[in-house]
């Protein structure tokens, strides 16, 4: 055993919210032996007598020199060091110790007096019981999670799921801000007066796309000439469309909601010839109805019903007889023309109203039904679903009020329902997904039934309970971990399941970045957005199948597959690839393996002209080793002064000075290695051997003294790091599950579903259940 | 208050930002109250740029009255007797104080605060309110806006924003609360639709507004009842809600007297591509509203803090934030300095138009006070003194302008910020770190 800082898994003290520091940076120093990791040891306790008789003879022996009493380094004195418990009182100076101590950042490496490998590790050793330890046999917190506002996605899943309409309601919101990389922090989700604004013309949008007031049937819509579009031999301006041969006025138009329609075309004819100019109506292309004008140069309006399709539709008034005599005797025969001066569309206006309205308008009030008894209805349906749990009649009486208010006003009945739909989705017990504390006392508790259901499902598919999570709610059968298992497998195997994919993962590997990639068009005016689509799709495709094969999550390194279609192929190098749609190709195997070689990282770390090895060496430390590396000093002394110096002009030896540099060399030993094994793959994520006319070196050498050449060994090397890569996907999934950042007390837990996966080839279905069944997941702290 | 206006139905501006000139439209300004009080409202911009600048390409010769502009500031030389530079400003908590790396979060965590961000990636993010927020709760409610918060990029939705602060740092400049950052807008079109409406929307607005405030009575109560059954934090979430309703059930009151035409300007549908159109409509934006006073309070994010974006329409390639650790590389800081003045070009497109509506017997620009800067100087070391800051308006003549001043090193920015609150009516005691009123500035 080598890695001086691995304990049992019941037993791991090394953690932090922001990452198991030591072990990691260790890992990296030294090679890993992850896999002799010891069971069973004896607990340890960073005592008292350990600190004075080991800790503090090499803190005074190596540190005082410079964090001493007089102008001590970085205002650190550690001069009235005495006690242990002093390392707790200033915690901040010691986590900044431990992460400096695990890359052997300091005392500095030019510095004379050094502590010996021994000596460090036994100082870490302590330093990391004493700071981060937690003993997981007496420790009992769950932890707690803020009242958590919906962020976009789920809002736009909520409200399809609850009421069947998919507009995207949360298109226009403002971006939920992000924190630990994810956008469902409840702590970070707030919530000012610009959102609220949005969530009320959000709740306007969507009750009048889902309820169909008689107004809403009895609505035209009308398009004058100006707004119509033409095709063939026709021509705009002015009042009408003027078509002098085969030609068409057209209208594209939005339509939200599908039915019956009345289509009217207002037109005039020159008539000449023997039949009168004749007027075809086209539904998306489609002749639907033909017209005979009546009347030479008089305007009339022409009307026929239809049923139209919800989206976009393409209604056309079409002149499909042109006659041209222009020798003709008679001026009236010579020339027969159409124009057309209006289309209006009407409706729906169907006695039957769309299917998404009677689901939620299924009864009215009649001669026996007042308007109280058929809201009352309609709500005790409706509001257990939209709050995900059952509602109390006090909450369903305000809000029949308001209906009520409604009618009294003169409005219609379902001019009253959309109004108290608006109210329900403006309301917290919709906006937020409440966990109410009202019972418990102040002490720590198992959440109940339906906030289990909403947990659930906001974890695995971001969005509401269906009916089978609410019906085993109601039933109180939810928390049997049998059941909970069922319902995992089920909710997995679902398609819904692909929220996992686009908002988990999607964050995890900080995917959506690339929307912001602007690599230089000069210089890659290959990188088209088509190619930036198939990039992203690259990468969901991928984690798709290793979530719905239920792989090793070790695959994520390096899988010998990808997806990709003839475009990305192509940029890839890859050959025999035809068309536009992705599908799974195998990769050549010298240049590419696994996650860390799609395009999509590769453009994300790189700058816009250039890659960037610092920005790729982080990504991987921070995305998959999960390690966090001290803060860059403050005064980062000048490359450039240093290498024009020294004459050296490649990056590499640019770069080579900055790491002989002891206040740099601690961590650039780490970053830039990794870096460097991707120099093959250039800012957009094709091969290269040269670079800016010189062959490209993508040779490099770990502190632990592995050494590669090119991505794929440098690979095999990370995918050596099997523990500390379950850990980092284990924090980034519970963090997501919970919505809240860890605390120390949840390493516990993370222990537990690493050990887990350990034992179990890493598969993605134990880490799951793993964190459902785990206590931060089932049971609340306190929230105060 | 009530403010009527008669506004004519005529085209503002046409296009999207071109350098046509506004025309004047005096029928539109503002205020019968303003006409009463004989003087115009003063309104008040804070414009954020992101990594610094190029200090000596930016920083002016001379003092006083007597000195030149710098060639980044070269744009503003239309203007340069209607703004002032300042030397020596300083966001202090811009600086780590303890807390480590992070100093791009810092800067816009800082620059209208001068408070220290809480470092932590989402539990218990904490600032300070902002200066246009404090302003807002004196002045606000005299206007149907009290204040209108723009960007043109959205936060990031994944990763790290910076070394271990969370994005909300990193994506707003304006507080409201200590935990309540105030979202931009970034959608020229809906910002423009939610200062003046749509078409649309204007018919059934009376109907709409009475059901409104039902459902945010309604909804109130929801929060108040709930409020109790929670725990602490929780109760923290439900009251930036409530506050939220609120302010929302006032701009419904406030709106029944408000303008009944939308002013006719063409908003393109969607976010414009060119970053340059982009920037230049919502500056027409933030025109249009000081224009109708609909609100006398905004702030601007050219970019979020740290943007990567690159400018190639002045032929600068990388990307802003890496070219700005240029360790003094002569290419890098000359790419910059195209950056800063590509960026300065803009303002003058923002001071323009402002000058262009005539207000009294001056214009708006003479009734505002547009602060235009950043809480990192030096991109390459992350300084957080002698900030960048350049103040343009009188503030309706209570300014004299035409200056360079210099303060000493580590004069608080707040200061200033104090100063600009009192000219515009906001009688505020302190904000952050700020240790009195700017000294020096009446003359």
């Amino acid at each position: 055993m080598i890695a001086p800082v691995k304990f049992d898994a019941r037993f791991r003290p090394s953690y932090l919210i922001t990452v198991a520091i030591s072990a990691v940076i260790f890992s990296l120093v030294f090679v890993t032996s992850s896999e002799t990791a010891e069971q069973d040891k004896p607990k340890r306790i960073a005592t008292d007598d350990v600190f004075k008789s080991k800790v503090l003879p090499i803190v005074q022996k190596y540190c005082i020199d410079c964090h001493g009493q007089d102008d001590p380094e970085g205002d650190v004195s550690l001069d009235g060091l005495r006690n242990a418990q002093q390392v707790l009182e200033n915690r901040e100076t010691w986590e900044k110790a431990i992460r400096l101590l695990g890359i052997d950042g300091m005392p500095p490496k030019d510095y004379d007096e050094r502590p010996s490998r021994a000596e460090r590790e036994a100082l870490v050793e302590w330093l990391d019981l004493k700071l981060y330890h937690v003993d997981c046999d007496v420790v009992d917190d769950a932890g707690q999670v803020t009242i958590h506002r919906l962020n976009r996605t789920e809002y736009n899943n909520t409200v399809r799921d609850l009421l069947g309409v998919d507009i995207n309601p949360a298109k226009d919101f403002p971006s939920d801000d992000v924190g630990y990389g994810f956008s469902n922090i409840a702590d970070v989700l707030s919530l000012p007066p610009l959102l609220l604004e949005k969530y009320v013309d959000a709740s306007e949008k969507i009750a009048a796309a889902v309820i169909l007031t008689e107004e809403g049937g009895k609505r035209k819509q009308r398009f004058d000439a100006g707004q119509l579009t033409v095709a063939g031999a026709a021509r705009a301006g002015g009042d009408w469309v003027r078509m002098y041969s085969r030609g068409s006025a057209i209208r594209e138009q939005e339509i939200k909601l599908a039915g019956e329609y009345i289509i009217r075309v207002e037109a005039e004819a020159d008539q000449a010839g023997p039949d009168p100019a004749r007027m075809e109506i086209r539904i998306d292309g489609k002749p639907v109805k033909v017209h005979d004008t009546k009347g030479h140069r008089k305007p009339g309006v022409y009307e026929s019903r239809h049923e139209l399709a919800a989206g976009k539709r393409r209604i056309e008034a079409a002149f499909i007889n042109d006659y041209y005599q222009p020798k003709a005797e008679n001026p009236r025969d010579r020339d027969r023309n159409l124009s057309v001066g209006f289309i209006e569309l009407q409706g729906p206006t169907n006695a039957a109203p769309p299917e998404v309205h009677q689901r939620v308008v299924f009864t009215k009030p009649s001669e026996t039904k007042s308007v109280e008894q058929a809201t009352r209805e309609i709500l005790t349906r409706l509001m257990p679903r939209a709050f995900r749990r059952p509602v109390d009649m006090p909450e369903v009486d305000r809000l029949v009020k308001l209906v009520e208010f409604a009618v009294e006003r003169g409005d219609s009945f379902e001019r009253g329902i959309q109004v108290a739909l608006q109210g329900i989705l403006v309301s917290p017990h919709f906006l937020f997904r409440v966990e109410d504390d009202a019972s418990s006392n102040g002490k720590q508790r198992a959440i109940g039934d339906y906030e289990l259901a909403s947990r659930l499902s906001y974890f695995l598919w971001s969005t509401m309970p269906d009916e089978e999570l609410f019906e085993l709610a109601g039933q109180g059968k939810l928390q049997n971990p049998k059941v909970l298992d069922d319902q995992i497998n089920r909710m997995l195997a679902d398609p819904k399941a692909d929220a996992l994919v686009d908002n988990f993962a999607s964050q995890w590997l900080t995917l959506s970045n690339i929307v912001e990639a602007t690599p230089d068009a000069k210089l890659f005016p290959e990188f088209t957005p088509e190619l930036r689509e198939d990039m992203i799709t690259e990468t969901k495709m991928f984690v798709r199948e290793m979530f719905r094969e239920d792989r090793s999550l070790l695959d994520f390194l390096d899988a010998d597959f990808t997806f990709a279609n003839e475009r990305l192929a192509k940029h890839y190098g890859i050959e025999g690839v035809k068309g536009d749609e992705l599908r799974r190709v195998s990769l050549p195997g010298d240049q590419r393996a696994g996650v860390l070689t799609h395009g999509s990282i590769l453009t994300i770390t790189s700058n816009p002209d250039r890659t960037s090895l610092v920005r790729r060496g982080a990504w991987v430390l921070d995305n998959i080793l999960g390690v966090e590396l001290p803060d860059p000093p403050g005064d980062v002394p000048s490359l450039e002064e240093g290498a024009k110096e020294s004459g050296a002009t490649s990056l590499r030896d640019q770069l080579k000075i900055h790491r002989e540099s002891p206040s740099c060399a601690a961590c650039h030993d780490t970053l830039d290695p990794l870096g460097f094994g991707f120099e093959n793959l250039d800012p957009i994520g094709r091969w290269r051997t040269e670079a800016e006319g010189k062959p490209v070196d993508a040779g490099g050498t770990l502190p632990s003294g592995e050494s590669f050449r090119g991505p794929t060994e440098l690979v095999q090397i990370l995918k050596k790091r099997k523990t500390d890569f379950a850990e980092l996907v284990t924090k980034k999934m519970l963090t997501y599950a919970l919505g809240r950042g860890l605390t120390i007390p949840d390493s516990c837990t993370v222990d537990d579903i690493v050990a887990d996966l350990e034992e179990n080839d890493y598969r993605f279905t134990v880490l799951v259940r793993g964190i459902v069944h785990s206590k931060p997941f089932l049971m609340t702290g306190t929230n105060q | 208050m009530s403010s009527k206006y008669t506004l004519p139905r005529r085209t503002f501006l046409k296009g999207l930002g071109t350098a046509m000139a506004l025309p004047m439209l005096e029928a539109m300004t503002p205020m019968a109250s303003a006409a009463e009080n004989s003087a115009s409202p003063v309104r008040m911009a804070f414009i954020f740029f992101p990594n610094g600048a190029i200090v000596p390409s930016w920083k002016p010769e001379g003092e006083g009255t007597a000195w030149e502009l710098s060639r980044t500031l070269e744009p503003l030389a239309p203007h340069k007797d209607q703004i002032n530079v300042f030397t020596g400003l300083t966001q202090h908590h811009g600086r780590a104080n303890g807390d480590g790396a992070g100093d791009h979060a810092r800067n816009a965590g800082s620059f209208l605060t001068g408070a220290q961000p809480r470092k932590t990636a989402g539990a218990d993010i904490k600032l300070g309110v902002s200066v246009d927020q404090a302003a807002a709760r004196l002045i606000g409610p005299q206007t149907r806006l009290p204040s209108l918060e723009l960007g043109v990029e959205r936060g990031r939705n994944s990763g790290n924003c910076d070394s271990g602060y969370s994005c909300a740092y990193s994506a707003n400049i304006s507080w409201k609360t200590e935990t309540t950052p105030m979202a931009k807008e970034i959608n020229p079109k809906l910002a423009f639709e939610r200062l003046f409406g749509s078409a649309d929307a204007a018919k059934g607005q009376a109907e709409r507004d009475i059901y409104r405030k039902s459902i945010l009575d309604l909804v109130a109560e929801d929060a108040a009842l709930l409020r109790k059954r929670l725990g602490k934090k929780d109760q923290r979430k439900l009251d930036e809600y409530f506050n939220s309703v609120r302010e929302l059930e006032q701009q419904i009151d406030r709106t029944a007297t408000k303008l009944t035409e939308v002013p006719e300007y063409d908003v393109p549908e969607g976010i414009p591509r060119e970053i340059e159109s982009h920037i230049r409509l919502m500056y027409d934006i933030m025109t249009l509203a000081f224009q109708t006073d609909t609100t006398r309070i905004s702030t601007f994010m050219l970019a979020n803090a740290g943007s990567n974006r690159s400018y190639p329409m002045v032929g600068v390639k990388g990307g802003h934030h890496s070219l700005s650790h240029h360790r003094n590389d002569e290419q890098k800081m000359e790419d910059i300095t195209k950056i800063d003045t590509y960026l300065v070009t803009q303002l003058a497109y923002f001071l323009d138009k402002l000058k262009s509506v005539k207000e009294g017997d001056g214009t708006l620009l003479d009734n505002s006070l547009i602060l235009y800067g950043s809480a990192i100087a030096d991109g390459n070391r992350h300084s957080h003194h002698d900030l960048p800051i350049v103040l343009a308006g009188s503030g309706g003549g209570q300014l004299p302008t035409g200056q360079l001043r210099h303060y000493p090193n580590d004069t608080p920015l707040n200061n200033l910020f104090v100063s600009m609150c009192h000219m515009a009516g906001a009688k505020l005691d302190s904000l952050g770190d700020s240790t009195g009123l700017l000294k020096g500035l009446d003359s």
